[in-house]
């Protein structure tokens, strides 16, 4: 039965919202909508007729309004979208732009009709309401929401909303990323969803109270005006669409859409993964430690943990689990759930998603567990959230790279990614400007970052960003009128990208030269002590970053003199603003700090990471190695430490030379290399002593990280305990307030109520195996060259662009067998670069190496049979990263785990000391051939 | 005898349009010959003169106007066939073409490819990294010099890029639009230098070229220039030569972005990149202007593309930094929107959620499954037409091809119609159903988006594909009338014909109008129009026109203050500097342009840059009269045609275009026939000749 249609829906909107979750729950498909798309199945055409409308409509909302903003990053950056909603909130179609708020969006209007805003302040054709509260249904602040209602002859059928990344938001620091404030009160102008207006203006003391919220309210002004401009415009083109077709019709074909988008869901993940556990964890840090401007609670070094599993069920179904996640913190980087899907929607859309006819069905077949309490849901109407893109980027690395894990599994690998950079170092800050007026920045050119290395060349230099897949840096003249700092330069950064046979993105940096004011604060924010991401089978993370400010220069008397000045830093080892330039330098790892004035001649540098590699370093082409050494993309000490390519006066690469060290580099590998029991004996050893007095303790910030993970989560604790061999009440011994304060908070709160998604037990048919068709097929051939990276870049486009094929996984696993040197095994499924699930002779059903080594049954931890090397000096990390640009070995080791045949380099973990080693890939081996393939293992 | 001539000259064939005093036209083709331009354009014109019986000997003389639009210098620049350029820029910007702007990474690609991050990719230099010089020297915004310029630097950088070898020289410094010193002093450095070495290899400015703010379009419109148009400059030297040589007395133009026609000799002929699409809209507004019509919605339909633009109070909207090619410019152009729904567009349903999808990519000229020897194996919206009835696949060009309408259907079968339930006919009446209504969407946007509504607009369709799908994509649109002339095939060569003889040129300036200073500001304006007009009469007399036979059209852009997006306000000649009929035009622009809502006078106004368009007379077409008949139209035959799922094959009448004759009217259905087009004519809906051949299209109830 098709509930939607048939049932006369209740007229009230909060019982229509409990109608639209009960039915999910009952039957695990929206609406209850569970047989036969009516409009779709019966009327196609005119269902897709209907759907370009909407769609299109929004894109010329979207379009309209654009030309209305002030704001750069509104404008230039398209910080901008528009969406259709159901009455209950579902998000039904989209505009382009920023897809982030689609569904932060739909939880601002349930809350709404959860708290009876029907009665009061009522819900009337007209009204005009605006959101910018994370904990309703938003990122941050920064992104605030214009929402009106679409009514037909009195009756509410469904909700326009608009969204903006407002520039400055007022709050406790200057611009739209503050990194200052510890409490929810230093977040600046704070909107939790209400009325602003009516009859399709707003209301005069909303207008006049937001303009003096802010330190730049021409921005915010325009920015509320081109909401509501294109949300009226698309309220209009939906009432034209209605009048057209009819409220029922309309209104059916909301719900089927929504239904079909979560069902196209599903078949994307059953024609392009397969299902089992996938776990790649994620850091990030707060180093706000020395911030003497802080108070004393908040002047912490924070370690951020996003322990991210990503399952794919074996009814194809996607859940999001950061079980163990760390605890939120007085900073400004807390998230919600509303951010968090945010970041899962944007990384989704990338990827598996990337179409334009997303909505909120996708929602519905994603399970999401973010603990109350951590970071990822702080539950704490006081914690800050004004800028929680600094866990979000991060955390969500995790989710990329368990992905990747999966598409290669099943033979996509075009669309395998490493995971890509920080944003960072942003320049930010607030001040008097250039024209004299009170002004604040942020610098929106961190839109692009490198990206991850791909499986069979390098990742995207210097492009987009995580949160941006349209990023732009911008023009350095548009800059210019908003900041008082000069470009002197902006060039490729070496050595930012993640070394391995693919390397990933290379990063940038931007040199700027403080002009034509004497106040302005500028801030240092990006990493340093860790590398926010791991690289991919073998693969390095991208480097960490520096700052490199100078005060009270002789800038001015070097131009004066027409005497050389920096343009750029470059290697930092051989720094060129310390070789030119005179003043007081800030040149250390210190990359998070308040606002601190900067005057005429002072200098700042922007440095922008690069993404991580893909496969062991020492198989790259040494021609590619070279052309990174005159590129300026590697430093040339690098290319033989990392590498082992040595690289000739001629600048091309000594192939005989190159080969003689890299026999060498696996020496060193071997030796250095211990087997995996004796490391974990050792390392449990070390983690032991922590509980015992006079035992070398971790860094205070990594203690608290896992004592927050293991007081949260007493299934993580559980977990950690297991895998070292602790005693049952091990614990980190440090402080964690933050802890204690959730638990009395949500002490006797329902759990589910607080992960705000509606859930089902339900679990629904698989969806149709299909054949696939003469016009999308990849034949061996053509796969095999695309792997090869033999394909010229057109047709890889075009098969990146087109339908996946659905026989992908045995032409893959076709060309994996014919590779694989033991025809005797019987390869089940491509687990990395080099290993392989296969059956062998004697049945076993294990984990293998191409060099022939066994790690054993696939079900365990293939590391346990590796060999494993642990970088935790200096010395060590600056054989694989510039001084200046590696993890704090204190914050953050690399463990590189080795096959005991070769000494191939087959996984980095990039991990805080004490981190359990990282069973990346579980697979469902037996659900996946029998029920996704259909036939038996 | 003809006396206008235009040229189009595409990737494989080359248009000539050629029209006489009274307006009559003939059409001629040819292959395009690449390697000398010149013997496509002179068979072009035979063959079209021949349907006068005239030779290029004797018609030559009589031609008094020729115009040129091509795809020469883009496919140079796409296939980077450029000369070897050196670049002198910023210190510390020598990496500008590495790093590109993020957005060229994306840039023309489908919404799925844009969020699609694994398929970006940057764009192969145009100039390789070590011929990137940087110099130090700062300006500001304000064109104050914060660091002197290293000359020193300069000098380095020049003898090595000679040293070098290099074919031209771009100079793009930062802020120069504000300040040209430091550009202009690295060019004396330059020259200095060449003197001493006897070579004269060219030299670019940016400051002088394209004075527009924003670095990096502009480096790249600069760059254009000294890579792609340069050697497109002795091309189009050697068309002219050869034009002379035939006996022509005129000095061929060439169709430019801004939407007028410029000489070979201009220096600013990266103008000229794009010319095509301009064509069509620089026509349909010389319609309207002569159907006396305010407003007007131009579409066009080529294999490829649906491409949109509109007339306003006779006016075509500019863009100021448009990009082709996935290169962002800042060359003024007038604003064309393109959507990927063309006739060759691949109709294909999504197997993840047995969902339709049209386009964006397309089989092009390559037709469709119909055409095997094309080589595609999916179905396109051509197929589908085929299939409907609407095409003859015995009169596909002018019978130059014949189509395989089994092929065709066994396509449509299995790739439309049974995924989606469908019979044949069925499946393919309801895609183009929907592919027109997405069109009719996408056309109505439009004019919805900017405040007005389809009754205050005239739709104007040509281009190949535009008659078939006309009567679909304005079904029920309510325009004030629908237009569909004769030689839609050729409407881009016509329009070319119809442009005028014109520079512009633009030049940033920021101007705040603060209340109680607006003379100041209007000395500023007066100032700034002089220096352009004067390049605009220089850039006459260069080509022998007289000063006095110049026109000057004074522009600026404006904003509210702060606001990014400016518009364009032609100043009140009269008194053109008067800053308060220029705030009266700006809101009364901004008000018909946006929604309610978006005005924001108080933030107060600022000019962002000021322009002018200088313009020489030119003859141009004029339009064709016929005597009105009143015999009806006889069909040369009658065929089952769909035009609706629900009504089935209904027997239609098919005409042949030139047998149609002013005053008559085909009532649909019916179908009308030309070598290069067809018309469809749907049910319900009435197509009349009028006197200049011209279809409107209207409902058979307003009869």
């Amino acid at each position: 039965m098709t509930t939607a249609a048939t049932t006369a829906p209740p007229t009230r909107l909060d019982e229509q919202l409990d109608r639209r979750e009960r039915q999910f729950t009952e039957t695990g498909a929206y609406a209850g909508l569970t047989d036969r798309l009516d409009l779709k199945e019966q009327e196609p055409i005119l269902f897709e007729k209907v759907f370009s409308r909407l769609r299109g409509g929004l894109v010329t909302a979207r379009e309209t309004a654009l030309n209305i903003s002030a704001s750069p990053i509104v404008k230039e950056l398209g910080e901008l979208c528009f969406a259709v909603y159901t009455p209950e909130g579902d998000s039904v179609a989209l505009s382009t732009g920023v897809i982030v708020h689609v569904h932060t969006m739909s939880d601002a209007i349930k809350y709404m009709i959860r708290e009876g805003y029907e009665d009061d302040p009522g819900i009337n054709p007209g009204d005009v309401f605006c959101n910018n509260d994370s904990l309703i249904g938003d990122v941050h602040n920064a992104d605030v929401q214009t929402i009106v209602p679409i009514h037909v002859d009195g009756r509410l059928v469904g909700w326009v909303a608009g969204v903006t990344h407002v520039i400055e938001i007022g709050a406790s620091t200057p611009g739209s990323l503050p990194l200052g404030p510890i409490s929810r009160f230093e977040d600046g102008i704070d909107i939790p969803a209400r009325k602003i207006g009516a009859e399709d203006k707003l209301f005069k003391d909303h207008v006049l109270a937001a303009a003096r919220g802010t330190r730049l309210p021409k921005y915010w002004t325009l920015d509320e005006r081109t909401r509501l401009a294109g949300c009226l415009l698309a309220r209009q083109q939906v009432e034209s669409l209605i009048d057209d077709v009819g409220v029922d019709t309309y209104l059916q074909f909301c719900a089927e859409l929504i239904e079909d988008g979560r069902r196209s869901f599903r078949s994307s993940l059953f024609a392009m993964t397969v299902p089992g556990r996938y776990r790649a964890p994620a850091f990030s840090e707060m180093t706000l430690g020395s911030e003497s401007l802080m108070p004393e609670h908040a002047r912490v070094d924070t370690m951020m943990h996003a322990p991210v599993e990503v399952r794919v069920t074996p009814d194809a179904r996607l859940e999001l689990d950061l079980e163990g996640a760390s605890a939120w913190g007085y900073h400004s980087a807390n998230c919600t759930t509303a951010a968090m899907q945010g970041g899962l929607w944007v990384l989704l859309t990338q990827t598996l998603l990337a179409n334009d006819k997303i909505n909120d069905g996708a929602y519905y077949t994603i399970s999401t567990n973010f603990p109350p309490g951590s970071w990822s849901n702080h539950q704490n109407p006081q914690a800050s959230t004004g800028s929680p893109w600094r866990f979000l980027v991060p955390s969500f690395t995790g989710v990329l790279k368990s992905l990747s894990q999966s598409l290669n599994a099943r033979g996509f690998v075009e669309e395998v990614l490493a995971p890509y950079a920080m944003s960072a170092n942003t320049f930010q800050g607030g001040g008097i400007d250039h024209h004299g007026q009170q002004a604040a920045i942020t610098n929106f050119s961190i839109s692009c970052v490198g990206g991850g290395a791909r499986m069979f060349t390098d990742g995207l230099d210097y492009a987009a960003a995580m949160w941006n897949p349209q990023g732009d840096m911008g023009d350095c003249e548009v800059w210019e009128i908003n900041e008082p700092f000069l470009y002197l330069g902006a060039s490729v950064k070496p050595s930012t990208a993640g070394p391995g046979r693919f390397r990933g993105g290379s990063g940038w940096e931007s040199l700027r030269l403080c002009w034509g004011t004497e106040f302005f604060e500028t801030q240092n924010i990006g990493n340093s002590r860790i590398t926010m991401q791991s690289g991919l089978w073998g693969g390095y993370p991208g480097a960490t970053g520096y700052r490199h400010n100078v005060r009270a220069t002789n800038m001015f008397e070097l131009a004066g003199g027409l005497l050389p000045y920096p343009v750029r830093d470059g290697n930092p080892e051989e720094s060129q603003i310390d070789a030119l330039v005179e003043g007081d330098s800030e040149f250390d790892q210190r990359t998070l700090t308040m606002p601190n004035q900067m005057r005429s001649g002072d200098l700042y540098l922007s440095p922008m990471r690069g993404g991580s590699g893909v496969g062991d370093p020492i198989e790259r082409d040494p021609a590619a190695v070279a052309a990174d050494v005159a590129g300026g993309y590697l430093i040339p000490r690098l290319a033989e430490s990392v590498y082992g390519v040595v690289v000739g006066e001629d600048g091309a690469a000594d192939l005989a030379a190159t080969e003689r060290r890299r026999a060498e580099l696996r020496r060193d590998r071997e030796l250095a290399a211990r087997p995996f029991l004796r490391w974990f004996e050792d390392e449990r050893g070390r983690i032991a002593a922590h509980a015992e007095d006079g035992g070398e303790r971790f860094h205070p910030a990594v203690q608290r990280m896992y004592a927050e993970s293991m007081r949260l989560s007493p299934s993580w604790a559980e977990e950690y305990r297991d895998f070292w061999h602790l005693d049952a009440d091990f614990l980190y011994d440090a402080a964690t307030p933050t802890v204690e304060i959730s638990e009395r908070m949500l002490r006797g709160r329902d759990p589910e109520e607080l992960q705000r998604q509606p859930r089902t037990e339900v679990e629904s048919p698989l969806p149709e195996r299909r054949p696939t068709g003469a016009e999308q097929a990849i034949n061996r051939q053509t796969l095999a060259a695309l792997l090869d990276g033999e394909l010229p870049d057109g047709q890889v486009r075009q098969i990146q662009s087109g339908y996946k094929d659905g026989d992908r996984f045995d032409t893959y696993l076709a060309i994996v067998q014919a590779r694989w040197p033991f025809p005797e095994d019987r390869v089940l499924l491509p687990f990395g670069l080099h290993l392989c699930i296969v059956e062998l002779p004697s049945g076993e059903r294990v984990i293998k190496s191409d060099s022939g080594h066994v790690f054993g049954d696939y079900r365990k931890n293939w590391k346990r049979g590796a060999m494993v090397r642990v970088r935790r000096d200096e010395e060590a990390m600056l054989e694989v990263f510039p001084d200046k640009m590696h993890p704090d070995p204190e914050w953050n080791e690399i463990r590189e785990y080795y096959d005991p045949v070769d000494f191939t380099l087959l996984d980095v973990e990039s991990v805080p000391p004490g981190y359990p080693a990282v069973h990346d890939f579980l697979p469902e081996l037996e659900v996946f051939y029998r029920d996704w393939l259909g036939r038996e293992l | 005898m003809p006396r206008v001539i235009a040229y189009d000259a595409g990737g494989t064939m080359t248009d000539s349009f050629l029209v006489d005093e009274t307006g009559s036209f003939v059409v001629g083709k040819a292959q395009t010959t690449p390697e000398d331009e010149s013997r496509g354009l002179l068979s072009s014109t035979e063959d079209a003169l021949s349907q006068w019986d005239v030779t290029a000997e004797t018609a030559f003389p009589s031609i008094v106007s020729g115009v040129f639009s091509g795809t020469a210098m883009l496919n140079r620049l796409l296939e980077r066939k450029g000369l070897a350029i050196g670049c002198i820029v910023s210190g510390g910007l020598e990496d500008y073409l590495r790093l590109e702007r993020g957005l060229q990474t994306w840039l023309g690609m489908t919404y799925a490819d844009r969020l699609h991050v694994t398929t970006h990719f940057h764009n192969e230099p145009l100039v390789p990294r070590e011929r990137m010089k940087g110099v130090r020297g700062r300006l500001d915004l304000f064109g104050n010099e914060a660091i002197p310029l290293y000359e020193d630097e300069v000098r380095a950088a020049a003898t090595e890029l000679l040293d070098d070898g290099v074919e031209g020289i771009v100079v793009c410094l930062l802020q120069s639009f504000a300040n040209d010193a430091h550009e202009r002093r690295v060019g004396e450095i330059v020259a200095e230098l060449q003197a001493e070495r006897g070579t004269s290899v060219p030299v670019f400015l940016s400051s002088r070229l394209y004075p527009l703010r924003g670095d990096f379009p502009r480096l790249n419109s600069t760059l254009i220039e000294a890579y792609a148009a340069e050697p497109s400059r002795h091309q189009l030297g050697k068309l002219d030569r050869a034009m002379n040589e035939a006996g022509a007395g005129f000095d061929l133009r060439v169709m430019a972005a801004h939407g007028g026609t410029i000489s070979i000799d201009s220096s600013e002929l990266a103008r000229t990149l794009v010319s095509g699409p301009i064509g069509g809209v620089v026509g349909a507004r010389y319609l309207a202007d002569a159907l006396g019509l305010e407003r007007a919605v131009c579409s066009d339909i080529g294999g490829t593309s649906f491409d949109l633009a509109l007339v306003n109070e006779g006016e075509l909207s500019i863009r100021q930094t448009p990009d082709i090619g996935r290169f962002l410019l800042n060359l003024p152009m007038v604003e064309i929107e393109s959507i990927g729904a063309g006739t060759g567009s691949y109709v294909r349903i999504d197997p993840t959620s047995n969902r339709p999808e049209i386009g964006p990519d397309s089989a092009g000229a390559r037709i469709g499954t119909a055409w095997p020897e094309g080589g595609v194996e999916t179905v396109s919206v051509t197929d589908l037409n085929l299939v409907l009835g609407r095409l003859n696949s015995e009169y596909f060009l002018g019978g130059a091809v014949t189509l395989d309408m089994e092929r065709a259907r066994d396509a449509v079968k299995r790739q439309v119609a049974d995924p989606l339930g469908l019979g044949v006919e069925e499946a393919a009446c309801g895609i183009v159903d929907l592919f027109e209504e997405q069109l009719r969407y996408a056309a109505l946007a439009r004019v919805l988006g900017k405040g007005y509504s389809a009754v205050d607009y005239t739709l104007f369709c040509y281009g190949g594909g535009g008659p078939l799908h006309v009567g679909g994509y304005t079904r029920g649109a309510g325009y004030a009338d629908v237009i569909v002339p004769t030689w839609a095939a050729g409407f881009s060569a016509f329009g070319c014909a119809c442009a005028d003889f014109s520079y512009r040129f633009d030049q940033t300036h920021s101007l705040t109008i603060k209340p109680g200073h607006e003379s100041e500001v209007e000395g500023k304006l007066r100032a700034a129009w002089s220096v352009l007009a004067e390049r605009g009469v220089e850039a006459f007399v260069r080509g022998g026109i007289p000063p006095e036979q110049v026109s000057l059209k004074r522009m600026v852009r404006m904003q509210y203050a702060g606001q990014l997006n400016d518009i364009e306000v032609a100043a009140n000649e009269d008194r053109p500097d008067d800053v308060g009929s220029l705030i009266d035009r700006f809101e009364q622009l901004y008000a018909k342009i946006y929604a309610a809502g978006a005005s924001s006078p108080e933030l107060g106004y600022a000019i962002t840059s000021v322009a002018v368009v200088a313009s020489a007379p030119v003859e141009k077409p004029v339009l064709p009269v016929e005597a009105l008949t009143d015999a009806p139209p006889e069909p040369k035959a009658a065929r089952p045609v769909w035009w609706s799922e629900s009504a089935g094959p209904l027997e239609t009448p098919v005409f042949e275009q030139d047998d149609v004759r002013a005053g008559q009217s085909i009532v649909g259905p019916a179908i009308v026939e030309a070598p290069s087009t067809t018309l469809a004519v749907p049910p319900g809906r009435t197509a009349e000749l009028d006197k200049h051949r011209i279809f409107h299209l209207h409902d058979a109830a307003k009869d």
